[in-house]
C-alpha cells in the first residue's frame, strides 16, 4: 500500500520551486507518474510530500528555431511529443521512439521531464536524446543550468539533479548536415523497457564518418555512451568488418548487469548486434540525406 | 436443413453493457453493513518451524478486530488430500503459507497490524527440485507421510510397448519440460463471509464452483462444531477463472473463521501481489517421452513418464495426469501406451487447474515429439498427422467412443490456410508447423456426478427466467444458455433472464470445468425449456383446436404449420394458464447428467459423451542474430460440433490461443528458493494486445448427436495445441528444437549457437 503523503499541486513552476525548497529533505517530484507509482505502491519509494508538477501548463511546449535547435518543456507528454508534426519533420527518430514507449496509455500521461528525472537506465528517452547531444536544463528557486545528457545520469536511479531542482526543458541542438540518429530496443513485450536499447547518431564527410554518438541503453548503471566503438567508427568507410569491430567493442565495454530476464551474456550480445545494426541504419540514412 | 433464429447467431454477451458501463458488481465493489477487513500474514521462509507468534502489538492497534492464528480451529484441513490447515501451526512447508490473519474496520489498518505480529522461525532444510525431493533423505514436506511422492497411482498401460519398440521401424525419444505458469484474472480472488444470528453462513465470492464449495463450507463448519449449518454462495461477477477458482482456498477459511470470531462480515480479497504468488498455477512438469511407428508412418507406441512438482499442499492439480491421459491415450491412433506420472511434495508453490488440465503439457511433449518421429521417417508431418489421425467411430485404448472427429478437416483447414507445401521445409529463417489435440468436449465425468440442474419459470408477458446452476465466470454461459432456451421458446435473447449466481435460488451444478458448460448446463436448459415448450404447446393446442404436434413457437407466437390462421401470442397462453381454473404455473426442471463413464481402477472409461479435436497452425519468423521469434500467422481451426454463438466461440479461441502463445513463448512464473521473483506484469510477461499477432479462427462443424443442438465444448481446447505448434515451426525455420517451455529468444540463440558448432 503507497504511504500516505500530503500532496501539492503548484500553479506555476515558481510555486513549485519554492514547494521544493521547503520540502525538499522530504519530498518526490511527480510530473505524470508512470514510474513514480509504481515503485510507490511497491513500497519503495514513501515520501511525506508529493509535489505534482503535471498541469504545470508553461512547460508545455515543443519549439524548434533552427539555430536552437528543439526545445520540449518538461511537462509534455510523451504522445504530445510522438503526434508532433514539428518533432516528426526534423527529429523523426524521436517519433519512433515514442511509438514504441510503453503503451498508448502511458504515453498519453507520461512526460518526457518526467521519464528523464526518474533516471532509469532502461528509459527509452534518454539513449536517442544521448546519440542527439542533447543537454538538460534543470532549475531550482535560486538558479537555472543546463546539463548535457552525458552528464546527466549519475549512478542507478540517480541524476545530476539536486535536491532542490526539477528539470525544465530539454534541448536538442540542430543536427550536422549528413546526420542521421537511429534507436532501437531488444524487448521481451512490445509495451516494454529494453532488455537493451542503442541510439545511433552518424555524420558524414563524403562516404567517411566524421563523427558519431553511440548511446547505450540498460546496458550498465545509467545510459552509457560506447566510446570505444565511436572511435573505431571515425574517419572509416563503411564495411561489414568495421560493423562487427565497432559491435564488439560495444559488447567488451557496457557493463549490464544479470537478471531473471536475461543473462549478462546475451544483454551483451544483444549490445552488439543493436549497435551493428543502428550505426549501419543511422549511416545509410545519413548518406541519402 | 434446419435452420434457426438465435442459435448460431452472433450475439453479443448479455452482460457486456453492465461490465462496459462499469455497473458489473466484481467481488472488490460489495460492500456490507459493519463489513470488517481481512488481511493473511505469509511465511518469510519456504521451510521452516513455527516457534512462537506474538500477536500482542497487533491486537492493541486501533481499529483491529481479531488476530488470529493456526491454534485456532487447529483441526482443519481442506484441499483434495486434507493435507492444508488454513491457518498452518507448528510449521510453514511454503512462501504462500499463511501464518496469522487480521481482521481490522479498514484494510490499511489490517496491514499495519500484520506489520506488527512477530513471528519466530527455525529454518528447516527446503527441497524445490521434485528429483532431488523423491530422493532418500531429502528434506521431508509432510514428516508423517514419510515420503515426499504421493500416494497417487496414475498410470495407464495399454497393447504391449516393451515388443511394440522391439517391433518399431523408427523411434524418438526426448525429455519436455513446462514452467509454472498461472492465470492473471483480471479480478482477484475474494469473498466475504457472513454469518447470521443462526450461524447460518452466506459466502459472497468469485468461485466457479459455487455446489462444491457449498458442501467444502459446510464440511467446515462441522469442524468448528457447527453441526447442520446452512451455507449459501452468491457470486459476484467474475473476472476470470481459468480454473484457479475451481477449489476452495485458505482465504475462504480465515475470512469465515474471522467472521465467525468477529461476529462480523469479512471480506478478504488478494491484491495483485498475492493473487500472483498465493494463487496455484499451473504445474511444472518433466516429461520423458518416446514414440515409435511403423516404415510406412502408422503410430505403434507412445511411452511416457512424467514429474509433476505439486508443491507443499495438494488441490485439484494433483490429478491433472488424469486428464493428461486424454491427448497420452487417444490423440492419434496408437495401439500401444504406457503411461506413468508421479507428484511429488516440495517446498514450492502448490498447483491447481488451469484452462487445458494438463492436456497443454502433455500435447507439447507428444505434438513436438510426433514431428521429430516424422522427420526420421521422412514422412510430411501432416501427412504423418493425417495418416494417424482419430476418425468417428474409433474407440481409443482408454476406451473413448469417438462419435462426431473432424480432426482431418482441422488440419487441410490449416494446411491450406497457412500454405504448408508452398512454405513448408525451406528452413530460411521462416518456416510453419502444426500441432492437434484432443480434449473433452461433452462433460466429464471426474466426479460421480456431471450434472446440471437448470429451472425456467415464464411470467404472463413471455419473459423467462433460467435458474441454472452453471457460472459464466466471463466465457458466456449466461448469452448462450438464453440462446438455447429462446430458440426452444420461441422468444428473443432480450426475453430470457439467466440467474446463474445464488445457491439459494439456482439448482445444483458440479463447477464450470472441463469445458462442460455449454454442453452440460446447455442439455440441461434445452430439457426444462422443452417441458415448458411442451406445457405452452399443450394449452394453445385447445385453444386452436389444433394437433400439438403440428405447433411451432416463433418470434413469440404459437402458429399451426398447417393453418396460418391458427395462431396465438404466447403472452396470451400464459395469462390464460396462469388465470384459468386449475390453473398452471409455467415452470419446469430439469436435471441433465451426461450418460458417461468415471475411469475404472486401470484408468479405462468413456470419460466425455463426446470429444473436441482442433488443429492449430503458425508461421514464424526466428530472427537468427538474436533468436527472438515473430509469429506471422495463426491458424486455430477448431471442431467444435456446433457454433451456438460464433462470435463468442472465437473469442474462446482468440482468447484461449494467447494463452497458448504466452505459454509458448513467455510466460512462467520464476522462483529462486520457493519465492516468486516476478510476481507482477511488469516482470511476469502477460502477452498484451501490442504483442497478439493475427489469429484467424477456423470453425469446423460436425453436428454432435449429443450435444445442444450439435454444440461439443471449446472452453480450453484454443491453448493446449499453440506451444509446440510453435516449437514445430521453429524447427522447420531454423532447424532447432526447443523442449523446454517457453521458448524464449536466448534459448533459440543458444540453440543456434551450438547447432553451428555441431555443423
Amino acid at each position: 500500500m503507497i504511504h500516505d503523503f500530503t500532496y501539492f499541486r503548484p500553479g506555476t513552476a515558481k510555486e513549485a520551486l519554492s514547494l521544493l525548497a521547503e520540502h525538499k529533505d522530504d519530498c518526490k517530484v511527480i510530473c505524470g507518474g508512470q514510474s513514480l507509482l509504481i515503485v510507490m505502491r511497491q513500497g519503495l519509494v514513501a515520501t511525506d510530500n508529493l509535489i505534482d508538477i503535471k498541469r504545470l501548463e508553461e512547460l508545455n511546449y515543443i519549439k524548434f528555431d533552427s539555430t536552437e535547435g528543439l526545445r520540449i518543456g518538461a511537462t509534455t507528454t510523451h504522445r504530445t511529443i510522438e503526434k508532433s508534426p514539428l518533432v516528426k519533420e526534423k527529429y523523426g527518430v524521436l517519433v519512433s521512439m515514442e511509438n514504441r514507449l510503453a503503451s498508448i496509455q502511458v504515453r498519453n500521461w507520461g512526460t518526457i521531464g518526467g521519464n528523464l528525472a526518474h533516471g532509469d537506465a532502461a528509459g527509452d528517452p534518454a539513449p536517442v536524446l544521448m546519440a542527439l547531444n542533447a543537454s538538460v536544463k534543470v532549475g531550482s528557486a535560486q538558479k537555472e543550468r543546463v546539463i548535457p545528457i552525458d552528464d546527466f545520469y549519475v549512478d542507478l536511479f540517480e541524476t545530476a539533479l539536486e535536491q532542490d531542482e526539477i528539470v525544465l526543458e530539454v534541448q536538442v541542438p540542430v543536427p550536422a548536415p549528413k546526420t542521421a540518429t537511429c534507436y532501437s530496443k531488444f524487448n521481451l513485450l512490445s509495451s516494454d523497457q529494453g532488455i537493451i536499447s542503442v541510439g545511433a547518431s552518424v555524420t558524414l564527410d563524403g562516404n567517411a564518418c566524421k563523427a558519431v554518438r553511440i548511446a547505450l541503453g540498460n546496458a550498465a548503471a545509467t545510459v552509457m555512451r560506447a566510446k570505444k566503438a565511436e572511435e573505431i567508427l571515425i574517419g572509416k568507410t563503411l564495411s561489414d568488418a568495421l560493423l562487427e569491430e565497432a559491435g564488439q567493442a560495444a559488447h567488451d565495454e557496457c557493463e549490464p548487469v544479470a537478471d531473471i530476464h536475461a543473462s549478462e551474456e546475451y544483454r551483451r550480445h544483444l549490445v552488439k548486434v543493436f549497435t551493428k545494426r543502428m550505426v549501419k541504419q543511422a549511416w545509410e540514412q545519413a548518406s541519402k540525406a | 436443413m434446419e435452420w434457426f433464429l438465435t442459435v448460431g447467431q452472433r450475439i453479443p454477451k448479455k452482460d457486456a453493457p453492465l461490465k462496459a458501463t462499469g455497473n458489473a458488481l466484481y467481488i472488490q465493489d460489495l460492500r456490507l453493513p459493519g463489513m470488517l477487513h481481512g488481511k493473511i500474514l505469509y511465511s518469510r521462509y519456504p521451510h521452516a518451524k513455527i516457534l512462537n507468534i506474538d500477536t500482542s502489538k497487533a491486537e492493541r492497534l486501533p481499529g483491529v478486530k481479531a488476530v488470529m492464528t493456526g491454534s485456532f480451529a487447529s483441526a482443519l484441513r481442506i484441499g483434495f488430500m486434507k493435507d492444508n490447515p488454513p491457518l498452518k501451526s507448528g510449521k510453514v512447508c511454503s512462501m504462500r503459507d499463511e501464518v496469522a490473519a487480521v481482521a481490522a474496520t479498514t484494510p490499511e489498518i489490517a496491514d499495519e497490524a500484520l506489520g506488527l505480529i512477530d513471528v519466530q522461525y527455525e529454518e528447516l532444510s527446503a527441497v524445490f527440485d521434485p528429483i532431488e525431493a523423491m530422493k532418500e533423505g531429502a528434506p521431508l514436506i509432510h514428516e508423517e507421510l514419510g515420503s515426499n511422492i504421493l500416494k497417487l497411482p496414475w498410470r495407464f498401460i495399454a497393447g504391449d510397448v516393451e515388443q511394440a519398440k522391439k517391433d518399431a521401424a523408427y523411434i524418438v525419444e526426448n525429455t519436455y519440460t513446462t514452467p509454472w505458469v498461472t492465470h492473471c484474472c483480471l479480478g482477484t480472488s475474494g469473498c466475504i463471509a457472513a454469518f447470521d444470528i443462526n450461524n447460518d453462513l452466506t459466502m459472497y465470492s468469485n468461485t466457479q464452483i459455487p455446489s462444491l464449495a457449498q458442501k467444502d463450507y459446510v464440511d467446515a463448519l462441522g469442524a468448528l462444531g457447527l453441526k447442520n449449518k446452512k451455507v449459501r454462495v452468491v457470486q459476484s461477477f467474475i473476472g476470470g477463472a481459468f480454473g484457479s477458482k475451481l477449489d476452495t482456498y485458505s482465504y475462504e477459511y480465515i475470512a469465515m473463521l474471522l467472521a465467525f470470531k468477529t461476529r462480523k462480515p469479512v471480506k478478504i480479497v488478494f491484491s495483485r501481489e498475492e493473487e500472483f504468488f498465493a494463487t496455484s498455477p499451473r504445474q511444472c512438469t518433466i516429461t520423458r517421452i518416446s514414440q515409435g511407428c511403423t516404415r510406412e508412418g502408422a503410430l505403434t507406441f507412445r511411452e511416457m513418464e512424467m514429474i509433476l512438482d505439486n508443491g507443499a499442499y495438494t488441490s485439484w492439480g494433483a490429478t491433472t495426469p488424469s486428464v493428461m491421459m486424454l491427448p497420452i491415450s487417444s490423440l492419434y491412433k496408437v495401439p500401444s501406451i504406457k503411461y506413468t506420472a508421479q507428484c511429488v511434495y516440495t517446498n514450492n508453490t502448490y498447483s491447481q487447474a488451469m484452462r487445458g488440465y494438463g492436456n497443454p503439457q502433455a500435447t507439447f511433449a507428444i505434438e513436438s515429439s510426433l514431428d521429430q518421429l516424422a522427420e526420421i521417417a521422412g514422412i510430411d508431418p501432416l501427412e504423418f498427422r493425417r495418416k494417424n489421425a482419430n476418425e468417428p467411430g474409433e474407440i481409443t485404448p482408454q476406451g473413448f467412443r469417438i462419435t462426431t472427429c473432424g480432426l482431418k478437416d482441422c488440419m487441410d483447414e490449416v494446411a491450406s490456410r497457412l500454405d504448408w507445401t508452398g512454405k513448408r521445409g525451406r528452413n530460411k529463417g521462416r518456416g510453419v508447423g502444426m500441432a492437434s489435440l484432443i480434449h473433452v468436449g461433452g462433460g466429464a465425468r471426474v466426479y460421480k456426478s456431471d450434472g446440471c440442474g437448470t429451472i425456467i419459470k415464464m411470467d404472463d408477458f413471455g419473459k423467462v427466467d433460467v435458474f441454472t446452476g452453471a457460472t459464466d465466470m466471463g466465457q458466456g454461459s449466461e448469452t448462450v444458455i438464453a440462446q438455447m432456451v429462446a430458440e426452444t421458446l420461441g422468444v428473443g435473447i432480450e426475453d430470457v433472464t439467466v440467474i446463474n449466481n445464488d445457491t439459494d435460488a439456482c439448482p445444483w451444478d458440479v463447477g464450470a470445468h472441463a469445458s462442460r458448460t455449454t454442453f452440460v448446463a446447455g442439455n440441461a436448459a434445452l430439457g426444462a425449456a422443452r417441458k415448458i415448450r411442451d406445457h405452452l404447446l399443450e394449452i394453445a393446442a385447445k385453444v386452436l383446436d389444433e394437433n400439438p404436434e403440428n405447433l411451432d413457437i416463433k418470434k413469440g407466437a404459437i402458429f399451426s404449420t398447417k393453418d396460418k390462421e391458427k395462431n396465438i401470442a404466447i403472452g396470451k397462453i400464459l395469462r390464460s394458464a396462469h388465470y384459468s381454473a386449475h390453473g398452471k404455473m409455467m415452470m419446469a426442471d430439469y436435471f441433465y447428467d451426461p450418460p458417461n463413464e468415471n475411469f475404472d481402477r486401470d484408468f479405462k472409461g468413456n470419460l466425455s459423451v463426446s470429444y473436441a479435436y482442433g488443429t492449430h497452425g503458425v508461421e514464424v519468423e526466428v530472427d537468427r542474430e538474436t533468436g527472438q521469434v515473430t509469429v506471422l500467422k495463426y491458424i486455430a481451426a477448431h471442431d467444435v460440433g456446433r457454433a451456438i454463438n460464433p462470435m463468442l466461440l472465437e473469442g474462446q479461441i482468440y482468447g484461449a490461443g494467447l494463452m497458448g502463445l504466452g505459454y509458448a513463448l513467455g510466460e512462467k512464473m520464476i522462483f529462486e528458493k520457493g519465492k516468486l521473483r516476478n510476481g507482477n506484469f511488469l516482470d511476469y510477461k502477460l502477452l498484451t494486445a501490442k504483442d497478439v499477432p493475427p489469429v484467424e479462427a477456423v470453425i469446423v462443424e460436425t453436428i454432435d448427436k449429443d450435444g445442444p443442438f450439435g454444440a461439443k465444448g471449446i472452453g480450453e481446447p484454443g491453448l493446449v495445441p499453440t506451444a509446440p505448434a510453435i516449437a514445430n515451426a521453429i524447427y522447420d525455420a531454423v532447424g532447432v528444437r526447443i523442449t523446454d517451455l517457453p521458448i524464449t529468444a536466448e534459448k533459440v540463440l543458444k540453440a543456434l549457437k551450438e547447432k553451428e558448432k555441431r555443423t
